[in-house]
């Protein structure tokens, strides 16, 4: 694994964040029984946005043709939908020949459900609850990279054989 | 895993403890001797993020019985920032006047402005011998981290007087009065427009990638193909590979043409300072970072000189007996590279690997593109090379007799010199009349090596205050 740039490891906090908050808010809506208030719709709508990320990086690998009009593929999109999919592995939540994508969908729409009910009748409990463990499983993972990195950068270091070139922070000559 | 309450109360009272440090820390930093105002807004505002965050712990603690799993890992991904946050404090205190070449300070700043004016700069100095940026927004980034935790109208309380567009750039400690070597600084800068570059341009390479790099999978595994998620995993492995070589390869190709346009010789010839200590061909792969050989480096960036009409023209006429032998030296040295890059091992380097020949193929395609964008887009404030070439020559004279290159003209009708003329006459200086390693170091009449540094940084001053001043006397005849 090489090391953690200054960019990927904000990246990882930032979705871990977010992905924590989503599924919080998510918890509470269930456990008080009221809708979404605004500032945590906005909340779920970032929610939304980064499974777009997912989605455009996954459609990428998949294949899919890609419309003029739609948001292009960045690089940034493959790296994000490594992190979903080793989500939906810990989750067992893709079969073999199933396609990521469709699942990836599938999440996105059940978190717009939640967002626009305005009464917990147009909340499905039983999808809400799905959506809430794919962002705590998610948040959890980014959390494990973060403690990979820390245990990497505080592991002992030998004075000589230092072979391995230095981690790409920043860009050197 | 989850905490008992006992252990994660007292795990938040330690972040919020390093917030607390953090924010002292960076009210003590702030309070230094800076040569510019970066470096101490940059310390006020991380102390105002830990203060933040500390009281963002403080709500969030409370909510950890209701839902320990998530609560958890937000004070976490906090933590993580505060001790980031700390870790970062490191630049502002390394900034202080005395560890620069505060010479080079402003001046520096003045020639980002020239191409970046939305950009802001902190020079600071590092022990590990290199150059380089952070290409990264710092305030973007730190800002994007809040947005999920803390509410617009606090969001800008925290980022009121905050420069957008704030970048670090490093240089290795033990060179802080090699000014010769610092026009390596212009390489770090185009980081910045390689950036904009690559920004800017459609992804469509990723679609073509992934083509050639699931046909390449599937012809691999043609006798046991895999499963379709193994499949995909390998794809997305060789997929980000791909793009991260390009990326990589692009963003220093770029760096290096912009800083010859930008200083002209004085850049090519550091930036061989730095190749000449580093192995010419390596393949550009996890154990060498991802940079592109040397020689490939060396070859675009010559190029770059040659396309820019910045080969050594004839030097003006002149008292000073040597000025021919400056031209002959000058194109002696480019003969000498254009002989290094003639040869093609790197790119022998580079075919080894099939996913490294793909994203070299698409870096020689989009090259078209990158000269284009930095014509269009840089091209009227780069230095013409006439007046580059005509100040630097006159310039040498000065340096001959131990005098700051920084003006020209004689008597009262003098002018400030241009930045890039100063180290351009340096390094003309330098491959003149200090071939010889020995001479470099043993201080004769002439200046040597270390005598060109310290005229060289003092120039870069002088011209600096001049140009302030004249334009104050100019803003004050009006």
């Amino acid at each position: 694994m090489s090391p953690m740039t200054l960019s990927e490891k904000t990246a990882t906090r930032t979705y871990g964040l977010l992905a924590s908050r989503v599924s919080e808010t998510l918890g509470s809506v269930l456990r008080t029984g009221q809708p979404p208030r605004p500032e945590e719709r906005e909340l779920l709508s970032n929610g939304e946005s980064l499974l777009e990320q997912f989605i455009v990086g996954s459609r990428l690998v998949e294949g899919d043709k890609f419309r003029k009009d739609e948001l292009a593929p960045r690089p940034d999109a493959i790296k994000a939908f490594r992190h979903a999919l080793f989500t939906l592995q810990v989750l067992q939540r893709v079969g073999a020949d199933e396609k990521v994508t469709t699942t990836l969908r599938e999440i996105r729409k059940a978190l717009a459900e939640i967002r626009q009910a305005h009464s917990m009748d147009q909340i499905d409990q039983e999808r809400a609850v799905s959506v809430a463990s794919f962002f705590t499983a998610l948040a959890s993972l980014l959390c494990d990279d973060l403690a990979r990195t820390k245990l990497e950068d505080g592991a002992p270091q030998r004075s000589t054989n230092s072979v391995t070139p230095g981690g790409t922070t920043s860009r050197v000559f | 895993m989850e905490l008992p309450q006992e252990f994660f109360d007292s795990y938040v009272g330690d972040c919020i403890g390093r917030c607390r440090a953090v924010e002292e820390r960076s009210a003590a930093i702030a309070s230094s001797e800076f040569p510019s105002a970066n470096p101490r807004k940059f310390a006020q505002l991380i102390g105002r993020i830990a203060g933040t965050l500390a009281r963002e712990l403080e709500k969030s603690h409370p909510r950890y019985a209701g839902d320990p799993s998530n609560v958890l890992n937000i004070i976490r991904f906090i933590d993580d920032f505060v001790q980031e946050l700390g870790a970062d404090l490191r630049y502002a205190e390394g900034a202080v006047t005395a560890k620069l070449p505060w010479s080079l300070t402003r001046p520096l700043e003045d020639l980002i402005a020239r191409y970046l004016p939305m950009r802001k700069v902190m020079l600071r100095p590092q022990w590990k011998h290199n150059y380089s940026i952070i290409i990264d927004d710092l305030g973007r980034l730190y800002r994007d981290e809040l947005r999920n935790l803390i509410a617009q109208h606090e969001l800008s309380r925290v980022f009121a007087d905050f420069p957008e567009g704030f970048h670090i750039v490093s240089f290795p400690s033990i060179e802080r009065k090699n000014a010769l070597l610092h026009c390596d600084l212009a390489h770090e800068i185009g980081h910045l427009v390689a950036e904009l570059f690559l920004e800017s341009e459609k992804a469509d390479y990723l679609i073509d990638f992934r083509e050639r790099i699931v046909q390449q999978t599937r012809e691999e595994s043609r006798d046991k193909p895999l499963p379709p998620l193994w499949e995909q995993q390998e794809i997305i492995d060789r997929l980000d590979r791909a793009a991260l070589i390009r990326r990589r390869g692009l963003e220093e190709l770029i760096s290096d043409i912009f800083a010859v346009r930008a200083l002209g010789p004085a850049a090519l010839l550091a930036l061989l300072g730095i190749a000449a200590g580093q192995s010419p061909d390596l393949t550009p792969d996890e154990k060498s970072a991802f940079y592109p050989p040397w020689r490939t480096r060396l070859r675009f960036a010559l190029q770059a000189l040659e396309d820019g009409g910045l080969r050594p023209p004839k030097p003006p006429d002149s008292k000073f007996p040597f000025m021919a032998d400056i031209q002959r030296e000058l194109n002696n040295a480019l003969t000498r590279l254009r002989e290094i890059v003639d040869v093609e091992s790197d790119r022998r380097s580079i075919d080894e690997d099939w996913l490294v020949r793909l994203a070299y193929e698409s870096i020689s395609a989009t090259m078209p593109g990158v000269r284009g964008f930095l014509d269009r887009e840089y091209g009227p404030r780069f230095p013409s090379p006439d007046s580059l070439f005509d100040q630097a020559y006159r310039l040498v004279p000065r340096l001959w007799d131990g005098v700051p290159p920084n003006e020209l003209g004689e008597g009262s009708d003098t002018r400030p010199a241009a930045l890039e003329s100063i180290l351009n006459a340096a390094w003309f200086y330098r491959v003149t009349f200090l071939k010889d390693p020995v001479a470099q170091a043993a201080g004769a009449v002439r200046p040597d090596l270390r005598v060109l540094n310290r005229l060289t940084l003092k120039a870069a001053e002088l011209a600096y205050i001049q140009g302030r001043y004249r334009e104050w006397v100019e803003a004050a005849k009006k």
